[in-house]
């Protein structure tokens, strides 16, 4: 702990007040050129869809079916303040920091932040992350078209203006099926990682925390899980029960957290078991405090920091698996494009339009390894005891 | 040693079990009538009458539960519905391709990993290192279809366009250039296959053939296997037995070669067992891309035409090598390294 407390400054260079101007530029100027650019990336996005979006509000939010509401535009109008907002803060905070008390300073709160952002590939996933978040909150601001609109005029053109990254066999714009392709994609990996985490939570804990027999029933199925070819299963489960439209999505979910959660039970039961010999534990049960609320209350928020950092790079995973199945025909029912939907689309055109097959594919390698690095930052930041693996 | 072989062996039987288990409770619980499962609207009646029967189609779950158990101990798999010939010999022929792709996988995985690793960590924290690192995070965050489509683009489209560019300029034979196109998809030259010819050919072309899925299937795992090799080597490199190594005049090259790489690599090779899942996942797409006839194009295919008894037939096959090979890592494991405990 001691090598991360580095001698504490209230006030920061004045120059870092030129992020006011522009959220960023204070951060280059004094040599923090990963979060600089960082956010630089994220000023241009705000700007593209200020750019592309405010002059055609109208179109945007009346233009959808029947003239109705469409929610997902309702949200990004609402977005673009608060996310402009959070970027200034960011720029406020850095050139006037908080005055921090001894004992703040060096709660494992701030001791947490301070590492992740000296972390430097930590801090380029997290903002590599940020990006894509961004992107997909803004989506109907910064696509130029309708995702879905079929042009047989407009069949596999090469990337130019004013289709950025061309057209696909069916004339519609692959950058704005990109953008539209990202929030598929992303909420996929989000919810499945988040259930298979509970899951895999809960029945570690539970492992660990009853022993005997239903550890041991739980591990042979958590080790059976496991030993067995992911992709293969899925394929399975997914061949075995079709389904179409919106539960299509919700089985692809499912499923994907059914397979994913034996990691984190392994990793949060050799947590659990180790946490269960430490003395707070004692004196919790010499409190009288019922297992329940031992286990809940004192055990699996200790053992909580691998497994936010497994659920980053699970992410990333999942994304890929999802990605696999999509490519296969067998994920997300049609016509809801993910990326993984769109390099399949592509597949066919390689010759004359390989633009269709490369973007989406970059896409999700930029995601993938974005929540990569910010998995090995956050890693290093929450468990000192683990840096340099 | 051996009885820890047998305790591991034994161990395995209900891990089977409860895979056999689970497809059973999978396929039950999917929606649909059981019997429908295992033949078309046009199998005619009779033929129904007798698959009813071989498996109980027409008894309660647990009867049929018993009859699957019997089936597949004795490696009857059923009839497949859309090819309409017994299960076995579909796998029969399958299987075999999907191993020769998965070795040739391993052969580029574990030479490039253990090479690329060796270098990174002697060459710890310069340029060399770095660049590698990321090469290979790339590598990993990369989907593997997508760099099977890119290979192919790749090479099927910029280097064999410049190749017949070349030949046409007359800068280079079209004997070479024929050797030097790399096939894009498929297992065998169709030409080969019907006019047959002579074993350095039929060899020669297979390779060919492997090349490109190979590549696709292991370039993100050898960036694993590099960095797992690396972290190995470090850990080598400052251990006392190497210090004495260079303190008695040794060449750095045969310390490194020698004395660290042979002791780093054996937790890495035993790795090997464990990438068995891992392959049969790649192979699914890869197969698919490249149009290989292996077991992951065959359950495709399985699912596709809702071929139940093939796809479970499938599913059995992946399991089953798969906890062997997860066996086999366990064993290598404990061969290599002494101090396993056998308990």
């Amino acid at each position: 702990m001691t090598a991360i407390t580095k001698t504490r400054s209230d006030t920061a260079p004045a120059l870092t007040r030129a992020g006011l101007a522009l959220p960023g530029l204070g951060h280059l100027l004094v040599g923090e050129w990963v979060s600089g650019l960082g956010l630089f990336l994220l000023d241009a996005v705000l700007v593209a869809a200020a750019v592309t979006g405010f002059p055609r509000v109208g179109d945007i939010l009346f233009g959808g079916a029947a003239g109705s509401m469409s929610p997902h535009a309702v949200l990004a109008l609402l977005a673009w303040p608060m996310l402009a907002g959070t970027l200034w803060f960011t720029a406020y905070r850095r050139a006037f920091p908080r005055k921090l008390s001894d004992d703040e300073f060096n709660s494992n709160r701030e001791i947490f932040l301070r590492t992740l952002t000296r972390h430097r590939t930590g801090m380029l996933g997290f903002y590599g992350v940020a990006f894509i978040l961004l992107v997909t909150a803004l989506t109907p601001l910064l696509a130029p078209f309708d995702p879905d609109i079929v042009d047989v005029g407009t069949k596999n053109l090469a990337p130019g203006a004013p289709f950025y990254m061309g057209t696909d066999g069916f004339g519609r714009d692959v950058y704005s099926r990109l953008l539209y392709g990202s929030r598929i994609s992303l909420s996929i990996g989000f919810m499945a990682v988040t259930i298979a985490a509970t899951m895999g939570t809960t029945i570690g804990a539970l492992a660990a925390f009853g022993g005997g027999l239903i550890d041991r029933s739980l591990m042979f199925v958590t080790d059976g899980l496991l030993a067995l070819p992911k992709l293969v299963l899925l394929l399975t489960i997914v061949g075995l029960f079709r389904l179409q439209g919106v539960w299509g999505i919700f089985l692809i979910i499912g499923i994907l957290a059914f397979t994913g959660w034996m990691g984190v039970s392994r990793i949060v039961r050799s947590q659990v078991l180790s946490l269960k010999q430490q003395e707070f534990v004692q004196a919790a049960q010499a409190l009288g405090l019922s297992s329940t609320r031992i286990l809940f209350r004192h055990l699996i928020p200790n053992a909580l920091a691998p497994v936010i950092v497994y659920c980053s790079l699970a992410i990333g995973a999942t994304m890929l698996a999802e990605a696999g199945l999509s490519f296969l025909g067998l994920g997300v029912p049609p016509p809801t494009s993910t990326w993984g939907v769109m390099v399949a689309d592509g597949k066919d055109a390689l010759r004359n339009a390989p633009h269709v097959a490369i973007f989406p594919g970059l896409a999700i390698m930029w995601s993938v390894l974005s929540f990569n690095l910010l998995g090995d930052g956050l890693r290093d930041a929450l468990d000192p005891k683990l840096r340099g693996h | 040693m051996l009885k820890y072989a047998v305790r591991k062996l034994l161990l395995a039987i209900p891990l089977i079990l409860g895979v056999i288990t689970f497809i059973f409770i999978l396929v039950e619980l999917s929606p649909g009538d059981v019997a429908d499962k295992f033949f078309t609207p046009e199998t005619p009646p009779e033929v129904r009458q007798a698959i009813v029967a071989k498996y109980q189609l027409d008894q309660p779950s647990i009867v049929r539960y018993g009859a699957m158990l019997k089936n597949l101990m004795f490696f009857d798999f059923g009839r497949s519905m859309a090819q309409e010939r017994p299960v076995f010999d579909i796998i029969l022929e399958t299987l075999p391709n999907t191993i020769i792709l998965s070795a040739v996988t391993l052969l580029i995985i574990y030479p490039t990993g253990i090479v690329v690793g060796s270098i990174q960590a002697v060459r710890h924290n310069t340029v060399v290192d770095t660049s590698l690192s990321i090469g290979s995070l790339l590598l990993n965050s990369m989907p593997s279809f997508w760099l099977a489509l890119m290979l192919q683009l790749l090479v099927g489209f910029y280097w064999a366009g410049w190749i017949d560019g070349q030949v046409a300029l007359g800068a280079m034979s079209a004997e070479m250039g024929g050797y030097l196109t790399l096939p894009l998809s498929g297992m065998q030259d169709p030409m080969l296959e019907v006019v047959g010819g002579t074993r350095t050919e039929v060899i020669i072309d297979r390779l060919k053939h492997l090349i490109l899925p190979g590549i696709a299937m292991g370039l993100a795992s050898a960036g694993s296997t590099a960095r797992y090799m690396r972290s190995a080597l470090l850990e080598t490199i400052r251990q006392d037995y190497i210090r004495t190594a260079r303190a008695k005049g040794l060449r750095e090259g045969t310390v490194i070669v020698k004395h660290a790489m042979r002791n780093a690599m054996l937790p890495v090779i035993t790795l090997i067992g464990l990438s068995v899942p891992f392959l049969f996942s790649g192979a699914v797409l890869i197969e698919t891309v490249f149009a290989w006839p292996g077991m992951g194009r065959l359950i495709l295919s399985a699912i596709y035409s809702q071929d139940t008894p093939l796809m479970i037939a499938c599913f059995f096959v992946f399991t089953v090598l798969t906890v062997s090979g997860n066996l086999l890592a366990d064993l290598a494991y404990a061969v290599v390294d002494p101090r396993i405990k056998y308990d």
